[in-house]
């Protein structure tokens, strides 16, 4: 090994290699490829549609039982406290690492830890949400939350049923190859 | 502050051209690599402090972008070497002069990326506890796979001499 230690340190980038410092400003504009800043850029997406879904529910709310004042505020109530957990979430998904702390397996494991979390999330919360709020237009139409029929509350769990699968599809599509790549690296480290 | 960080970089680019070369195949992708750790050293160069060492820093920025950078043309994980690959070894571009660095840097070139890693920190003499702070990985851990690395590259080397 230390005759190899000794053919790897003779070695020096060959002139025509190196980048003075304008040819190195030049390559500071570009897109990250890397499998983190690519889960950060998706993480926009995620939020946009988090959002869409949160306004879609209270639009809905609004224009459909503008008159109930108690059933407004607590529709909005019941996505503010929805929003906030997202938010923490995200908040742990994009948060960024500091390379004078973190190794490198505790940077993959953090990442691993936020996506499934936020997977979590989004996989139970969504459901819930969309039960919740089929349950609470039922209520509407029928004059009162007694008055919901079986069939009413099987098309809302199937609703809701619907909803998780559709999520966790849309959840694989957005992070799926990420925490794979994760996966294997870590697997890599652990071998 | 930008000048100072091109400063920086011009002088210990030598780090990210070590990286570069060992975990890409093509001028291309190495160029994507370099320009990925560029721009990760840059984003993180006001998190830097200087009771650390800068070389052992950006060490561990240009690794940890090697092992997650998405390649163009491919993910370079699990790259093991075989009989076939090892074939073309002996086209070696003859800019270089340095066959034996060559050839050494081609055979690290296929152990896998977290080996890879860890035989270039070893190579650069980073010592166990360095390079298990570093990867996260025990420092006996870090004493097992050197020496598998060993026998692996001795395999690999042998196999290119003929």
């Amino acid at each position: 090994m230390d005759e190899l230690q000794e053919i790897w340190n003779s070695h020096q980038v060959a002139d025509e290699q190196r980048l003075d410092e304008a040819q190195l400003n030049s390559l500071l504009i570009a897109k990250s490829e890397n499998v983190l800043a690519k889960i950060n850029r998706i993480l926009r997406l995620d939020v946009l549609i988090m959002l869409m879904v949160s306004s879609f529910f209270i639009a809905m709310t609004f224009v459909l039982d503008l008159a109930n004042r108690n059933s407004v505020i607590t529709i909005i109530s019941v996505m503010m406290a929805y929003l906030a957990i997202q938010y923490y979430g995200k908040r742990q998904l994009s948060s960024k690492h500091d390379f004078n702390k973190d190794n490198i397996l505790d940077i993959l494991k953090n990442k691993l830890k936020s996506l499934k979390l936020s997977k979590r999330l989004n996989i139970i919360g969504i459901p819930i949400l969309f039960l919740g709020f089929y349950l609470y237009l039922q209520s509407i139409l029928s004059g009162a939350i007694d008055n919901i029929t079986f069939i009413q509350v099987g098309i809302g769990i199937l609703i809701s049923l619907v909803s998780f699968f559709f999520t966790n599809w849309l959840f694989e599509r957005l992070f799926g190859n990420q925490i794979r790549v994760i996966e294997e690296i870590m697997k890599e480290l652990d071998h | 502050m930008k000048t100072d960080f091109l400063k920086i970089i011009s002088q210990n680019q030598n780090i990210l051209h070590k990286v570069c070369h060992l975990y890409t195949d093509t001028n291309e992708d190495r160029e994507d690599l370099f320009q990925e750790i560029l721009i990760q050293i840059w984003k993180s160069i006001d998190q830097f402090q200087s009771k650390s060492k800068l070389s052992t820093w950006m060490y561990k920025i240009a690794l940890h972008t090697a092992i997650t950078h998405l390649n163009k043309s491919k993910r370079l994980l699990n790259h093991q070497y075989h009989v076939k690959e090892l074939l073309s070894f002996q086209e070696l571009p003859d800019r270089y002069q340095e066959e034996d660095y060559q050839r050494l840097n081609t055979a690290i070139s296929q152990l896998n990326n977290i080996d890879k890693a860890i035989t270039l920190l070893h190579l650069e003499k980073h010592s166990y506890q360095d390079i298990s702070n570093m990867m996260g990985i025990t420092e006996s851990n870090v004493g097992v796979r050197i020496n598998r690395i060993k026998k692996q590259l001795k395999t690999i080397m042998h196999i290119q001499n003929g």
